[in-house]
């Protein structure tokens, strides 16, 4: 009798244990949701690239956030910066999508086909952030997405610019390079495989695209991916042209092993000092200075091309609201902070970018910054162009992505000529816009 | 009569070399050790290359790690918060070990004691689910443990790496338990045993190594698992190292010694988890794997 009962006991025991912590489990998300009634509101921020560094400096700004605002709180959620859209997607698919998020441009195509996120436009213009943001960053916000609606704020952008060694450079009797022409032949100089220093990283593997249009478009003078009349640029002789230069720099003065050197791979390589220049955009500068000191790293951004025209590669980086949020005032308000001069000075600042708010632009903390400095001259010429991505095109991502990288990488290695690379970017990125257009007319 | 023949010469016998032994044990030793310490240089570089990163400072560029620093691992425990990342991690692992061994447990001995219609295509149906892939089943989870009210909860972790585990766990099992003759359960219960306190006092102590086995696999897919945590946890303090260490890979840069620290926390439990069970480990794979 007594072995049975201290059976039963322990089962018992067993059973409770597992109904009360599967009960806490529920319980931990009952009261989440319960806590939206009475007290502050509780709004929910996706970063979608959570490094450790950048959550801080995020969380010091949703500190500062709420101190003005004691009737909001923000819940940080950080995601990983490579699979953030896997996690955007399924809570999109399930309903389960958050208040806030820190997209990029190039992720709006997605989000807005999804009718994810909430329209700005109407709130930018009555609270007067039409004139108080930088015009070219709204109509670069704007142009990302396929209806031409603003839904990311233009709080702060990251430009192209080609990083290069000064040190290195002076010991090889060489400037700052000035033009294209300059670039090459530093390129070539400073590769010496005997010592393993290449001139150059290119950019073979994942992530590709951004480092090939943002050096042969500007190169060829082109600030667009279409002509005219509807053909891809990528047919046009100078674009290919460049191309063919681009392609060329591969092996003989980077490492071979860059066939498939993705955007850790070049920073690593350059902070090691194995190579010489390196493009990439200007928010990699902190990981630069970190590794080589302030004084072994410069950038220069895109060379005028022959046609005198100077394209600059940038990417608007913002936040945005979801459509499904439960509290669009609180969202409005957090995002309107990250606008205003004081979340926005702090933002940009802390993280190396370029701020969109005009009044902060003129701060002092800009003009010293190196690579903000010289990307803001050259945004302020009047020959300057924006090289406007065509982020719109659902296909978009594909195509500069899972189709065109093996090809890529054929063409590098001479499996494929350039020409034949370049017609068929060419001819996939008009069948793409055929297709938005014709979906967009019916 | 019989001829008297002169005694065979013995064969001539080469005078012993003294250094051919040893030079065949020299050529033996360089034919085994050449290749296992090629192996193991190739093998532990990458271990050195995160032990180096995590304890030098950074902007050093000595192949030892010096200056030497514990920075990187206080900041990543600290700032990065792996405190939490750590014991989150470790949560669903262990229960996930627990959980899984013991339904493995269950189950292989029904599979591999019992007969019943159906129990071969049962069999190649757990079998099938292996070849689906995680990220199939992220929805139809989602929405389950959403029914649950299961989300954002560390259990909705334990139960998907269980689930996601117990096919091929329920299948070795069963290969292990096959192994045990089923005589001595008998003899058991002609002493007087139930079929439980049969496979209780009889099987039970012989499933050790098949458990470890078992065990090590669910708790290596567990704390390994960042698809899952991903996707169904959705606050800060409830992620787990796989997740933590994605923070370390930024956008626009790497943060090596804090990817390498990271690193470190993350592979050392599983380290001194397989010195510890690597003795019943490959024992209870073999012998799970023989009979299916």
């Amino acid at each position: 009798m007594q072995f049975v009962s201290q059976k039963r006991r322990r089962s018992i025991a067993v059973g409770a244990a597992l109904a009360l912590t599967l009960g806490l489990g529920a319980c931990a998300s009952a009261d989440e949701e319960a806590g939206a009634d009475g007290g502050p509101v509780t709004l929910t921020l996706w970063d979608t690239d959570a490094r450790t560094a950048r959550t801080e400096r995020l969380n010091k700004l949703i500190e500062m956030f709420e101190a003005e605002h004691p009737d909001i709180r923000i819940e940080y959620v950080g995601l990983p910066t490579d699979s953030y859209m896997e996690k955007i997607e399924t809570a999109i698919a399930t309903g389960t999508t958050p208040d806030l998020l820190t997209p990029k441009a190039s992720d709006l195509s997605a989000l807005v086909a999804q009718k994810a996120l909430a329209p700005l436009d109407d709130r930018m213009a009555a609270d007067g952030f039409d004139e108080s943001m930088s015009a070219s960053m709204i109509q670069s916000a704007k142009s990302a997405a396929a209806d031409g609606v603003l839904y990311l704020t233009p709080s702060s952008a990251l430009t192209d610019v080609i990083w290069y060694r000064p040190d290195l450079a002076d010991a090889a009797g060489l400037g700052a390079p000035k033009t294209w022409d300059d670039f090459y032949e530093a390129a070539e100089k400073l590769t010496q495989k005997d010592t393993g220093q290449f001139g150059y990283t290119i950019r073979g593997g994942t992530g590709y695209w951004s480092q090939f249009a943002g050096m042969v478009l500007p190169q060829a003078g082109v600030g667009a991916y279409f002509n005219e009349d509807g053909t891809s640029v990528f047919r046009n002789p100078e674009v290919v042209a460049a191309a063919k230069d681009y392609a060329g720099l591969y092996k003989t003065t980077t490492a071979q092993s860059d066939l498939t050197a993705d955007f850790k791979v070049m920073v690593a390589q350059f902070a090691a000092g194995s190579t010489a220049m390196l493009s990439h955009s200007i928010g990699s500068y902190p990981d630069h200075v970190a590794a080589l000191g302030e004084d072994k790293v410069a950038s220069v951004v895109a060379f005028p091309a022959d046609n005198g025209v100077r394209v600059q590669s940038s990417l608007v980086l913002g936040f945005a609201m979801f459509e499904k949020s439960q509290h669009p005032e609180e969202s409005w308000e957090f995002l309107k902070f990250m606008m205003e001069e004081e979340g926005n000075s702090y933002w940009a600042r802390e993280s190396g970018y370029i701020p969109g708010n005009n009044a902060v632009a003129t701060e002092a903390w800009v003009a010293d910054s190196q690579p903000i400095a010289v990307s803001q001259q050259a945004m302020a010429e009047s020959a300057t162009v924006p090289l406007e991505h065509p982020y719109y095109l659902p296909e978009f991502t594909a195509i500069t992505t899972t189709d065109s990288l093996p090809k890529w990488q054929m063409a590098l290695q001479g499996d494929l000529s350039v020409e034949e690379f370049c017609a068929e970017l060419a001819e996939a990125f008009e069948a793409s816009r055929e297709a938005f257009e014709a979906r967009t007319t019916n | 009569m019989s001829a008297i023949t002169a005694p065979a010469p013995a064969p001539a016998v080469a005078p012993a070399d003294p250094q051919r032994p040893r030079a065949r044990r020299r050529r033996v030793v360089w034919r085994i050790h050449g290749p296992l310490s090629l192996y193991m240089l190739f093998t532990l570089l990458p271990f050195y290359w995160m032990v180096m990163f995590a304890f030098r400072e950074r902007g050093s560029s000595s192949l030892l790690p010096k200056p030497f620093t514990t920075e990187n691992l206080k900041y990543v425990w600290v700032n990065g918060n792996f405190s939490q990342f750590f014991l989150n991690s470790m949560i669903v692992a262990v229960l996930a070990v627990v959980v899984s061994t013991i339904i493995a447990v269950m189950c292989g001995y029904a599979l591999s004691r019992y007969s019943f219609r159906g129990k071969n295509a049962f069999q190649l149906l757990m079998l099938s689910t292996q070849f689906i892939p995680g990220a199939m089943m992220l929805i139809p989870l989602f929405k389950i443990f959403q029914g649950m009210g299961l989300m954002n909860s560390l259990w909705a972790l334990v139960i998907a790496d269980t689930v996601f585990h117990l096919p091929l766990s329920m299948l070795l099992m069963a290969g292990f338990i096959k192994n045990i003759p089923i005589s001595l359960e008998e003899a058991a219960w002609v002493d007087g045993c139930s079929r439980f306190a049969g496979f209780r006092r009889v099987i039970f102590p012989l499933l050790v190594p098949g458990m470890v086995a078992v065990g090590a696999y669910a708790f290596i897919g567990a704390w390994n698992n960042f698809l899952f945590a991903v996707m169904f946890i959705n606050e800060q303090s409830k992620f787990t190292v796989p997740v933590g260490l994605s923070y370390m890979l930024g956008e626009f840069g790497v943060d090596y010694g804090s990817l390498a620290a990271g690193g470190l926390i993350a592979v050392l439990p599983v380290i001194l988890l397989f010195a510890y069970v690597q003795k019943y480990l490959v024992t209870g794979l073999s012998a799970g794997a023989v009979k299916g």
